[in-house]
């Protein structure tokens, strides 16, 4: 047989894709992405959310999306530990889902990473959460005006962005996997501004 | 010295630098992954400009979108104008924005206002 036997399978369990389809209930699912997030792809998802919303009159909620979106999927292509490289570019995988409901969105993102990764986001995301927005304000600035580590592509301003846009405060979960792996998932909601 | 001009990508700015007049001008959306090595020969063209030409810069930036790490390249960016001005060297930065688009505006606001160069805001109408 030319294909593996459980792929086939689940390919075939129609019932799973319908139980995704259909998980829910209420809400508009406006965008859904699960694979390598490259910067192309990442441009088509952005500008397709970006034109979904702009039948928003509210375009200050457009914005933040926008900015939510692209800090989340560049987190996923920074951290994600499934990575191929492609045109010689080392890409990371994840998912990203944008669901509408009537006050508000939410914004999800789930990708693989290694445990102490998970580790140090989580104390990033604990600290931000303590923080109001007056707070939030001044680390950012602190941040932008620090030297850069040479790890540190993202200067650690993106997880601020993502804290002063939302609405609520950022939802981090965590499943551990084997192999010293985590499945980490940032919930974020936004509300649709008057 | 050679201007430094590149073109606007859906996620990079449209960037002319112009050694004659030091008017330079930066336009568009600034959301690449990797924003170092897009600022680097930009950083690197400014620092050639005050070394050899030394004469003043005007400074436009008019953005649509721009990610947290093209916000940290902004801030490196302006530091060197801070350097530059401290050192007796003329900057001014003009900061664009669309009418209603606080988010832009604010972004601006907090890279600029430590700033002891000059710079303004300039609000347009699409």
């Amino acid at each position: 047989m030319a294909f593996n036997n459980r792929e086939y399978e689940f390919f075939m369990s129609d019932s799973d894709l319908f139980s995704l389809y259909s998980s829910g209930g209420l809400e508009k699912t406006i965008l859904m992405f699960k694979g390598l997030l490259t910067q192309d792809i990442l441009v088509v998802l952005a500008e397709m959310l970006a034109n979904n919303l702009s039948t928003d009159p509210r375009q200050k909620t457009t914005k933040k999306m926008f900015s939510i979106f692209v800090e989340l999927a560049q987190n996923i292509h920074r951290y994600s530990s499934e990575r191929i490289v492609t045109d010689g570019i080392d890409v990371g995988a994840g998912i990203i889902l944008v669901n509408e409901f009537h006050d508000y969105y939410t914004i999800i993102s789930g990708n693989i990473v290694e445990n102490d990764v998970y580790q140090g986001l989580k104390a990033k995301i604990d600290m931000l959460n303590q923080l109001d927005k007056q707070g939030l304000k001044d680390l950012r600035k602190e941040r932008l005006k620090q030297k850069r580590e040479s790890s540190d592509k993202g200067a650690g301003v993106g997880l601020i962005d993502i804290a002063r846009k939302a609405s609520k405060k950022i939802d981090l979960k965590a499943k551990y996997l084997e192999n010293g792996k985590t499945f980490i998932s940032f919930y974020i909601l936004l509300e649709r501004s008057i | 010295m050679n201007n430094f001009v590149t073109e606007e990508s859906k996620y990079t700015m449209a960037v002319n630098l112009d050694a004659a007049t030091g008017l330079c001008k930066m336009q568009g959306n600034s959301y690449p992954e990797d924003a170092i090595s897009f600022f680097e020969p930009l950083n690197k063209w400014f620092e050639q400009y005050i070394e050899e030409v030394n004469k003043p810069l005007i400074v436009e930036i008019q953005l649509n979108y721009l990610n947290s790490s093209s916000s940290k390249c902004f801030m490196d960016l302006f530091d060197l104008f801070e350097d530059y001005s401290n050192d007796g060297g003329e900057v001014i930065v003009k900061w664009f924005f669309a009418k209603d688009d606080d988010e832009i505006k604010e972004a601006g606001e907090e890279l600029l206002e430590d700033a002891t160069f000059k710079y303004e805001f300039v609000e347009f109408t699409d």
